[in-house]
């Protein structure tokens, strides 16, 4: 009891309709290194957020180093030394290795201004215990790699006077030899007595590393278990995922006809800089094929590749046998390829414009008589669309903005099928979006499919994938596995694809 | 009735021009009368043309800082037209010439906003000054006058009640009134200032609408400079100063927002009507020309802060 | 120290062949260009502008942008102009600072609780400060000014002390920069505002006080002016100054999109342009071409900030 640092009660939050978490209570212990374990959604980042101040909790209570705390924003949190080193970092590219570290927390003499010497010398302890050989207080953050500048933001949380390191997917750009590195720095971290909360996939490097598990799932607290030799992967699995449920994704098997789109030896750069490479594949008329994996493999950044939204470093990409002429969007979407993207609100609709113009965004061209639009048309289009979608038709009228995550989803849909897109790539489709609408979208997809069209799902969600895919690939740390048909897999076998574990 | 005066986004001119109408028939003889509805007509009339060109780039997310001096150059290369042409030229062609130059202008900002990714406003303040500067420079810096004559009385005279050159601007704010409201073109530019790079997804050309709507501000721009030159007689280097705040002024008194993808023509003329009413009360009312630019200036401000959607969050 | 060069060196050496460049050609093109008296001239014609810019390139370092310090300019000098007749000049200067400071506090205020972007906000309060210049002016200059004033800013000898003036501010940007954490917080909410929430600094503070120094620096740009002229002019600040203002530090290797802070760079930038002014006069060139040049300069600062930055 006494090597607690935080102890968490009963702590729940719920957005809207959502429990994100739901009394979770857990010991962070001092010294050791905890593994946060859960699929996405599970509520890893919600209590990570909870306790450092970012958000706040609908009711329960932190108590740290026994005194019952109060944190409300950012800073209570870091009083009580309590801050995150998030995927993103969350450095300035601009500022130096020493003006970052010091960033907030600046050493001034006596006269209250900045004490640059000092700070540099400081800077240079911690990069040395930190073990950063050929990087200077003085570089720019923007020019030293990813993995120095992980150290940095690990540099900054010691000097603000950290006694809990959360760190959140901090191998995913980082080589073996980086790894361990990092794992030598919170060794040493655990052994001057700090906590140190590690989230990632990677579970071969959460083996290695840390000293207990907690897992969470669907933010219910499931397990917490100590570390030892007897532990394997499966036993981090198992409980991540609970039980399968199988009927939320009715499929209905469609005839599939020709190869419509294939990609030959596509290459491409994921958002933290690393290649992908040698994704080929192909897709047939009626086919819905399906990629999974985890976070950070790059399956968004493949979709956008595919759609000519990112460029494509290497390969070939085919609509109908032909090679697409120039790479970029409009090219795309002229050969019949359409887009739902992962963000509906920032990316797939125009939130101030009412439904109906969202849908007939890209179909204007044959609803107007040169250029202007025939109304009873347009609204025509908009109610082919509302029955099979199960939507009401005032939502034609009212703003994208009024709408329901699920409903706002069916409007981008809807918006593919006005322009008769011959070719649908759904990145993450049913994200935030609730249980009765996302069998709506599935339902629709699989209309999609008897359709003749061809669609490509990216999605987070096994369960999605495996309900819905005729064909599986996943995206894993060896490049992209597969295919597999349907009932080829289930939901363990694909998650331990995804985990890096080899299918016989 | 009442449901659409609530959702008006223009709510706030008409409110404003019928209080103003009544304050100032009460408390100026000389309000009330046909000559001075003319007046203000003819004030107002190069504003509403201009403006209607601002709306339609606020709406789709842009600005153009620069149509006063395009309509400026517009006007110094017709002048000089008109002058070195024998016999005076004709006014056909010198109409022509100011037009072209008004899309050149326009259509050249049009290039470096879409394709070289520079802010809207700080390109459209550089091209204010080279296009300034280009007036300047073709005019010698003075005033042109001796035009031809028949250009001169092209907007004289009346329909009906209406000065020509005012059913001109009328004309042509409904013409744009139609086209963003009823047109694929008008479409695209409320999607464009809701949310570009939806629309950039969708697979449509962003650059190409771009270069159309600062085309087309550019060469309402230039038509205004025709009307301007025409009116007065002369062509000035100086005209249009100061032009682009007043048409930035009644397109947010006209309720269409500076974040984009929502706005109406239609507020915009009442906009500016009020905006004429305003200036023309104080003048009859003989407040000092002075305090008018503040006063409008601060209007601005109310109209601006009040057509934020996002209060503090 | 020599640290310290070599990092200008490597940072700078893009505009100082620029500015080197310039000099050269003008000095081939007009015999008049090379002379003390012509340098004395550009320095002096620079420094109402490079006291503005220095201002700016706080705003800039947030991202923002200030256009309206053009107008309080003027209005500054107008308040100051007229204060000057009732109360001790020192203490008419400092109500002048004041006003000016309180306008660049209305402006971040504005921007920050609306959510309103800076350049139409500036943009708005440009048209009311231009506004209030004319109420108070009345549309005329105000002349007469106290003579310790205009020692004090302007000096008596031939050799204006204008130079010194502008060049003393510059330099207390400088130390801002180099010695307070302020100059490193402005540059975090420029360069990533979340690092610099989750670091505890307060951006709304940042954001609003940095247009309470591009204010302040309007006002000590609006004293130079007004030495200069021995008046205060309601129409100031109004042709190329305040371009320069926002150009220059651009130039210089500001970026619009925030997180940098450079004055050395800005005050090559204001040189590049006054260099250039000041040759093309020299070479006979009509003043109108200026406003051309100093458009297109603009434009071509913001495209090479832009490509800078992308890469």
């Amino acid at each position: 009891m006494s090597d607690a640092f935080i102890q968490i009660n009963n702590l729940s939050k719920r957005f809207g309709g959502i429990q994100a978490l739901d009394h979770v209570s857990l010991t962070i212990r001092k010294g050791k290194v905890l593994g946060l374990m859960g699929e996405n959604g599970a509520g890893k980042s919600t209590l990570m957020r909870i306790l450092c101040g970012i958000q706040t909790c609908s009711q329960g209570e932190i108590i740290v180093e026994d005194k019952r705390a109060d944190i409300n924003c950012p800073e209570d949190a870091q009083d009580l030394g309590i801050g995150m080193i998030p995927q993103e970092l969350l450095l300035v590219n601009c500022m130096s290795v020493a003006e970052n570290m010091f960033l907030g927390y600046e050493i001034l003499d006596r006269f209250g201004a900045v004490d640059a010497k000092a700070m540099d010398l400081r800077t240079q302890e911690v990069l040395a215990e930190l073990g950063c050989e050929g990087i200077a207080p003085s570089d720019c953050l923007g020019t030293i790699s990813k993995a120095n500048q992980q150290m940095v933001a690990i540099g900054r949380r010691i000097i603000q006077g950290g006694k809990l390191f959360i760190m959140d997917e901090p191998t995913s750009a980082l080589t073996v030899h980086e790894t361990e590195k990092l794992f030598g720095v919170i060794r040493s971290l655990c052994n001057k007595g700090q906590s140190v909360v590690f989230i990632s996939h990677r579970l071969e490097e959460v083996l290695e590393l840390c000293d207990y598990f907690a897992i969470l799932r669907d933010g219910v607290l499931v397990d917490v278990f100590d570390n030892g030799d007897g532990i394997s992967k499966q036993d981090l699995i198992k409980p991540m995922i609970g039980s399968v449920l199988d009927e939320e994704y009715p499929h209905e098997q469609a005839d599939l006809g020709e190869v419509i789109l294939s990609c030959e030896g596509l290459s491409y750069k994921k958002d933290n800089e690393e290649i992908v490479d040698d994704i080929t594949f192909s897709l047939q008329a009626g086919e819905v094929v399906g990629f999974s994996g985890l976070v950070g493999m790059g399956k968004s950044e493949l979709a956008q590749t595919i759609y000519g939204l990112r460029p494509m470093l290497n390969g070939a990409i085919k609509v109908h046998g032909e090679k697409l002429k120039g790479h970029d969007v409009i090219e795309s979407s002229k050969r019949g390829m359409g887009f739902v993207s992962e963000d509906r609100r920032s990316e797939g609709l125009i939130l101030g414009l009412k439904c109906l113009y969202n849908m007939t965004l890209t179909c204007l061209r044959k609803l107007s008589i040169g250029t202007v639009i025939d109304r009873k048309k347009e609204l025509a289009v908009g109610m082919k669309y509302v029955t099979p979608m199960n939507m009401k038709r005032e939502y034609l009228s009212l703003p994208a903005n009024n709408l329901s995550g699920g409903n706002q989803q069916k409007v981008v849909i809807a918006r593919q099928l006005a322009s008769d897109a011959e070719i649908i790539i759904f990145d993450e489709p049913t994200k935030g979006i609730d249980v009765l609408a996302k069998s709506e979208v599935a339902k629709i997809i699989n209309s999609l499919s008897k359709q003749n069209k061809g669609i490509l799902i990216f999605s987070s969600e096994p369960r999605e994938v495996l309900g819905l895919c005729d064909t599986v690939y996943v995206l894993n740390l060896e490049g992209l596995q597969g295919p597999y048909r349907r009932g080829e897999l289930d939901y363990q076998s694909l998650m331990g694809i995804q985990f890096g574990e080899h299918h016989e | 009735m009442n449901s659409w005066f609530k959702q008006c986004s223009y709510r706030g001119s008409l409110i404003g021009i019928v209080v103003f109408f009544i304050a100032l028939s009460i408390f100026s003889p000389v309000f009330l009368s046909m000559n001075n509805f003319i007046n203000i007509f003819n004030q107002i009339t190069v504003n509403v043309i201009i403006a209607a060109g601002i709306t339609l780039l606020i709406i789709s997310g842009g600005i153009d800082l620069s149509v006063g001096s395009i309509l400026a150059l517009c006007g110094i290369f017709t002048a000089n037209y008109f002058r070195s042409a024998p016999g005076g030229g004709s006014v056909l062609i010198g109409i022509l010439i100011g037009v072209v130059v008004g899309l050149g202008c326009g259509l050249f900002n049009g290039l470096i906003i879409a394709y070289l990714h520079i802010p809207p406003f700080i390109a459209t303040l550089g091209t204010m000054s080279i296009f300034r500067g280009m007036a300047l420079v073709f005019s010698g810096g003075r005033p042109l006058m001796d035009l031809n004559e028949r250009y001169i009385n092209l907007f004289t005279g009346f329909i009906g009640p209406i000065p020509k050159q005012f059913v001109l601007a009328i004309i042509i704010s409904l013409f744009l009134y139609f086209l963003l409201e009823r047109t694929r073109i008008g479409r695209v530019a409320f999607a464009l200032g809701g949310n570009e790079r939806c629309v950039m997804i969708s697979g449509i050309s962003v650059k190409t609408f771009k270069l159309l709507f600062y085309g087309m501000s550019g060469l309402l721009a230039a038509i205004g400079g025709m009307v301007l030159t025409s009116m007065i007689a002369a062509a000035e280097p100086i005209a249009g100063i100061n032009y682009e705040m007043d048409a930035i002024a009644v397109v947010v008194m006209g309720g269409t927002s500076m974040e984009g993808g929502k706005g109406n023509i239609l507020g915009t003329i009442f906009g500016a009507l009020l905006l004429g009413i305003v200036r023309n009360g104080l003048n009859l009312l003989g407040v000092d020309a002075n305090y008018q630019q503040l006063f409008i200036g601060l209007i601005i401000m109310i109209a601006i802060i009040s057509g934020s959607t996002k209060k503090d969050a | 120290m020599k640290k310290f060069l070599l990092q200008a060196w490597k940072r700078y050496w893009g505009v100082l062949l620029a500015l080197m460049v310039i000099n050269v050609l003008f000095s081939l093109l007009s015999p008049y260009y090379l002379t003390t008296y012509n340098f004395l001239n550009i320095f002096d014609h620079s420094a109402i502008s490079l006291v503005m810019a220095v201002g700016m390139v706080f705003v800039l370092g947030t991202g923002g942008i200030d256009l309206s310090i053009g107008s309080t300019l003027a209005c500054s000098g107008i308040i100051a102009a007229q204060l000057f007749k009732v109360m001790p000049w020192p203490l008419a200067m400092l109500i002048a600072l004041a006003f000016g400071i309180g306008v660049g506090l209305l402006n971040g205020f504005i921007i920050t609780q609306f959510h309103l972007q800076p350049f139409i906000v500036t943009l708005a309060m440009l048209n009311i400060i231009r506004g209030l210049t004319l109420v108070l002016s009345g549309g005329h200059p105000v002349i007469g000014l106290p003579e310790g004033f205009l020692t004090l800013i302007y000096g008596k000898s031939l050799v204006s002390t204008s130079i010194y003036t502008s060049l003393a501010i510059a330099f207390i940007c400088l130390i801002i920069l180099w010695k307070t954490q302020y100059s490193r917080a402005v540059r975090a909410v420029g360069g990533c505002e979340e690092a610099a929430f989750v670091c505890g600094i307060n951006i709304r503070k940042i954001k609003i006080s940095v247009y309470a120094i591009s204010g302040a620096t309007a006002v000590f740009a609006s004293f130079i002016y007004m030495a200069k002229m021995d008046s205060a002019e309601p129409l100031a600040g109004l042709t190329t100054e305040w371009m320069e203002a926002i150009a220059a530090p651009i130039i210089g290797g500001n970026s619009m999109k925030g997180g940098k802070c450079f004055i050395i760079g800005t005050i090559i930038g204001v040189l590049i342009f006054s260099c250039i002014k000041s040759g093309l006069n020299m070479v006979g060139i009509n003043q109108h071409f200026q406003q051309i040049f100093i458009g297109g300069l603009t434009i071509a600062a913001v495209i090479v900030d832009s490509v800078r930055s992308s890469r």
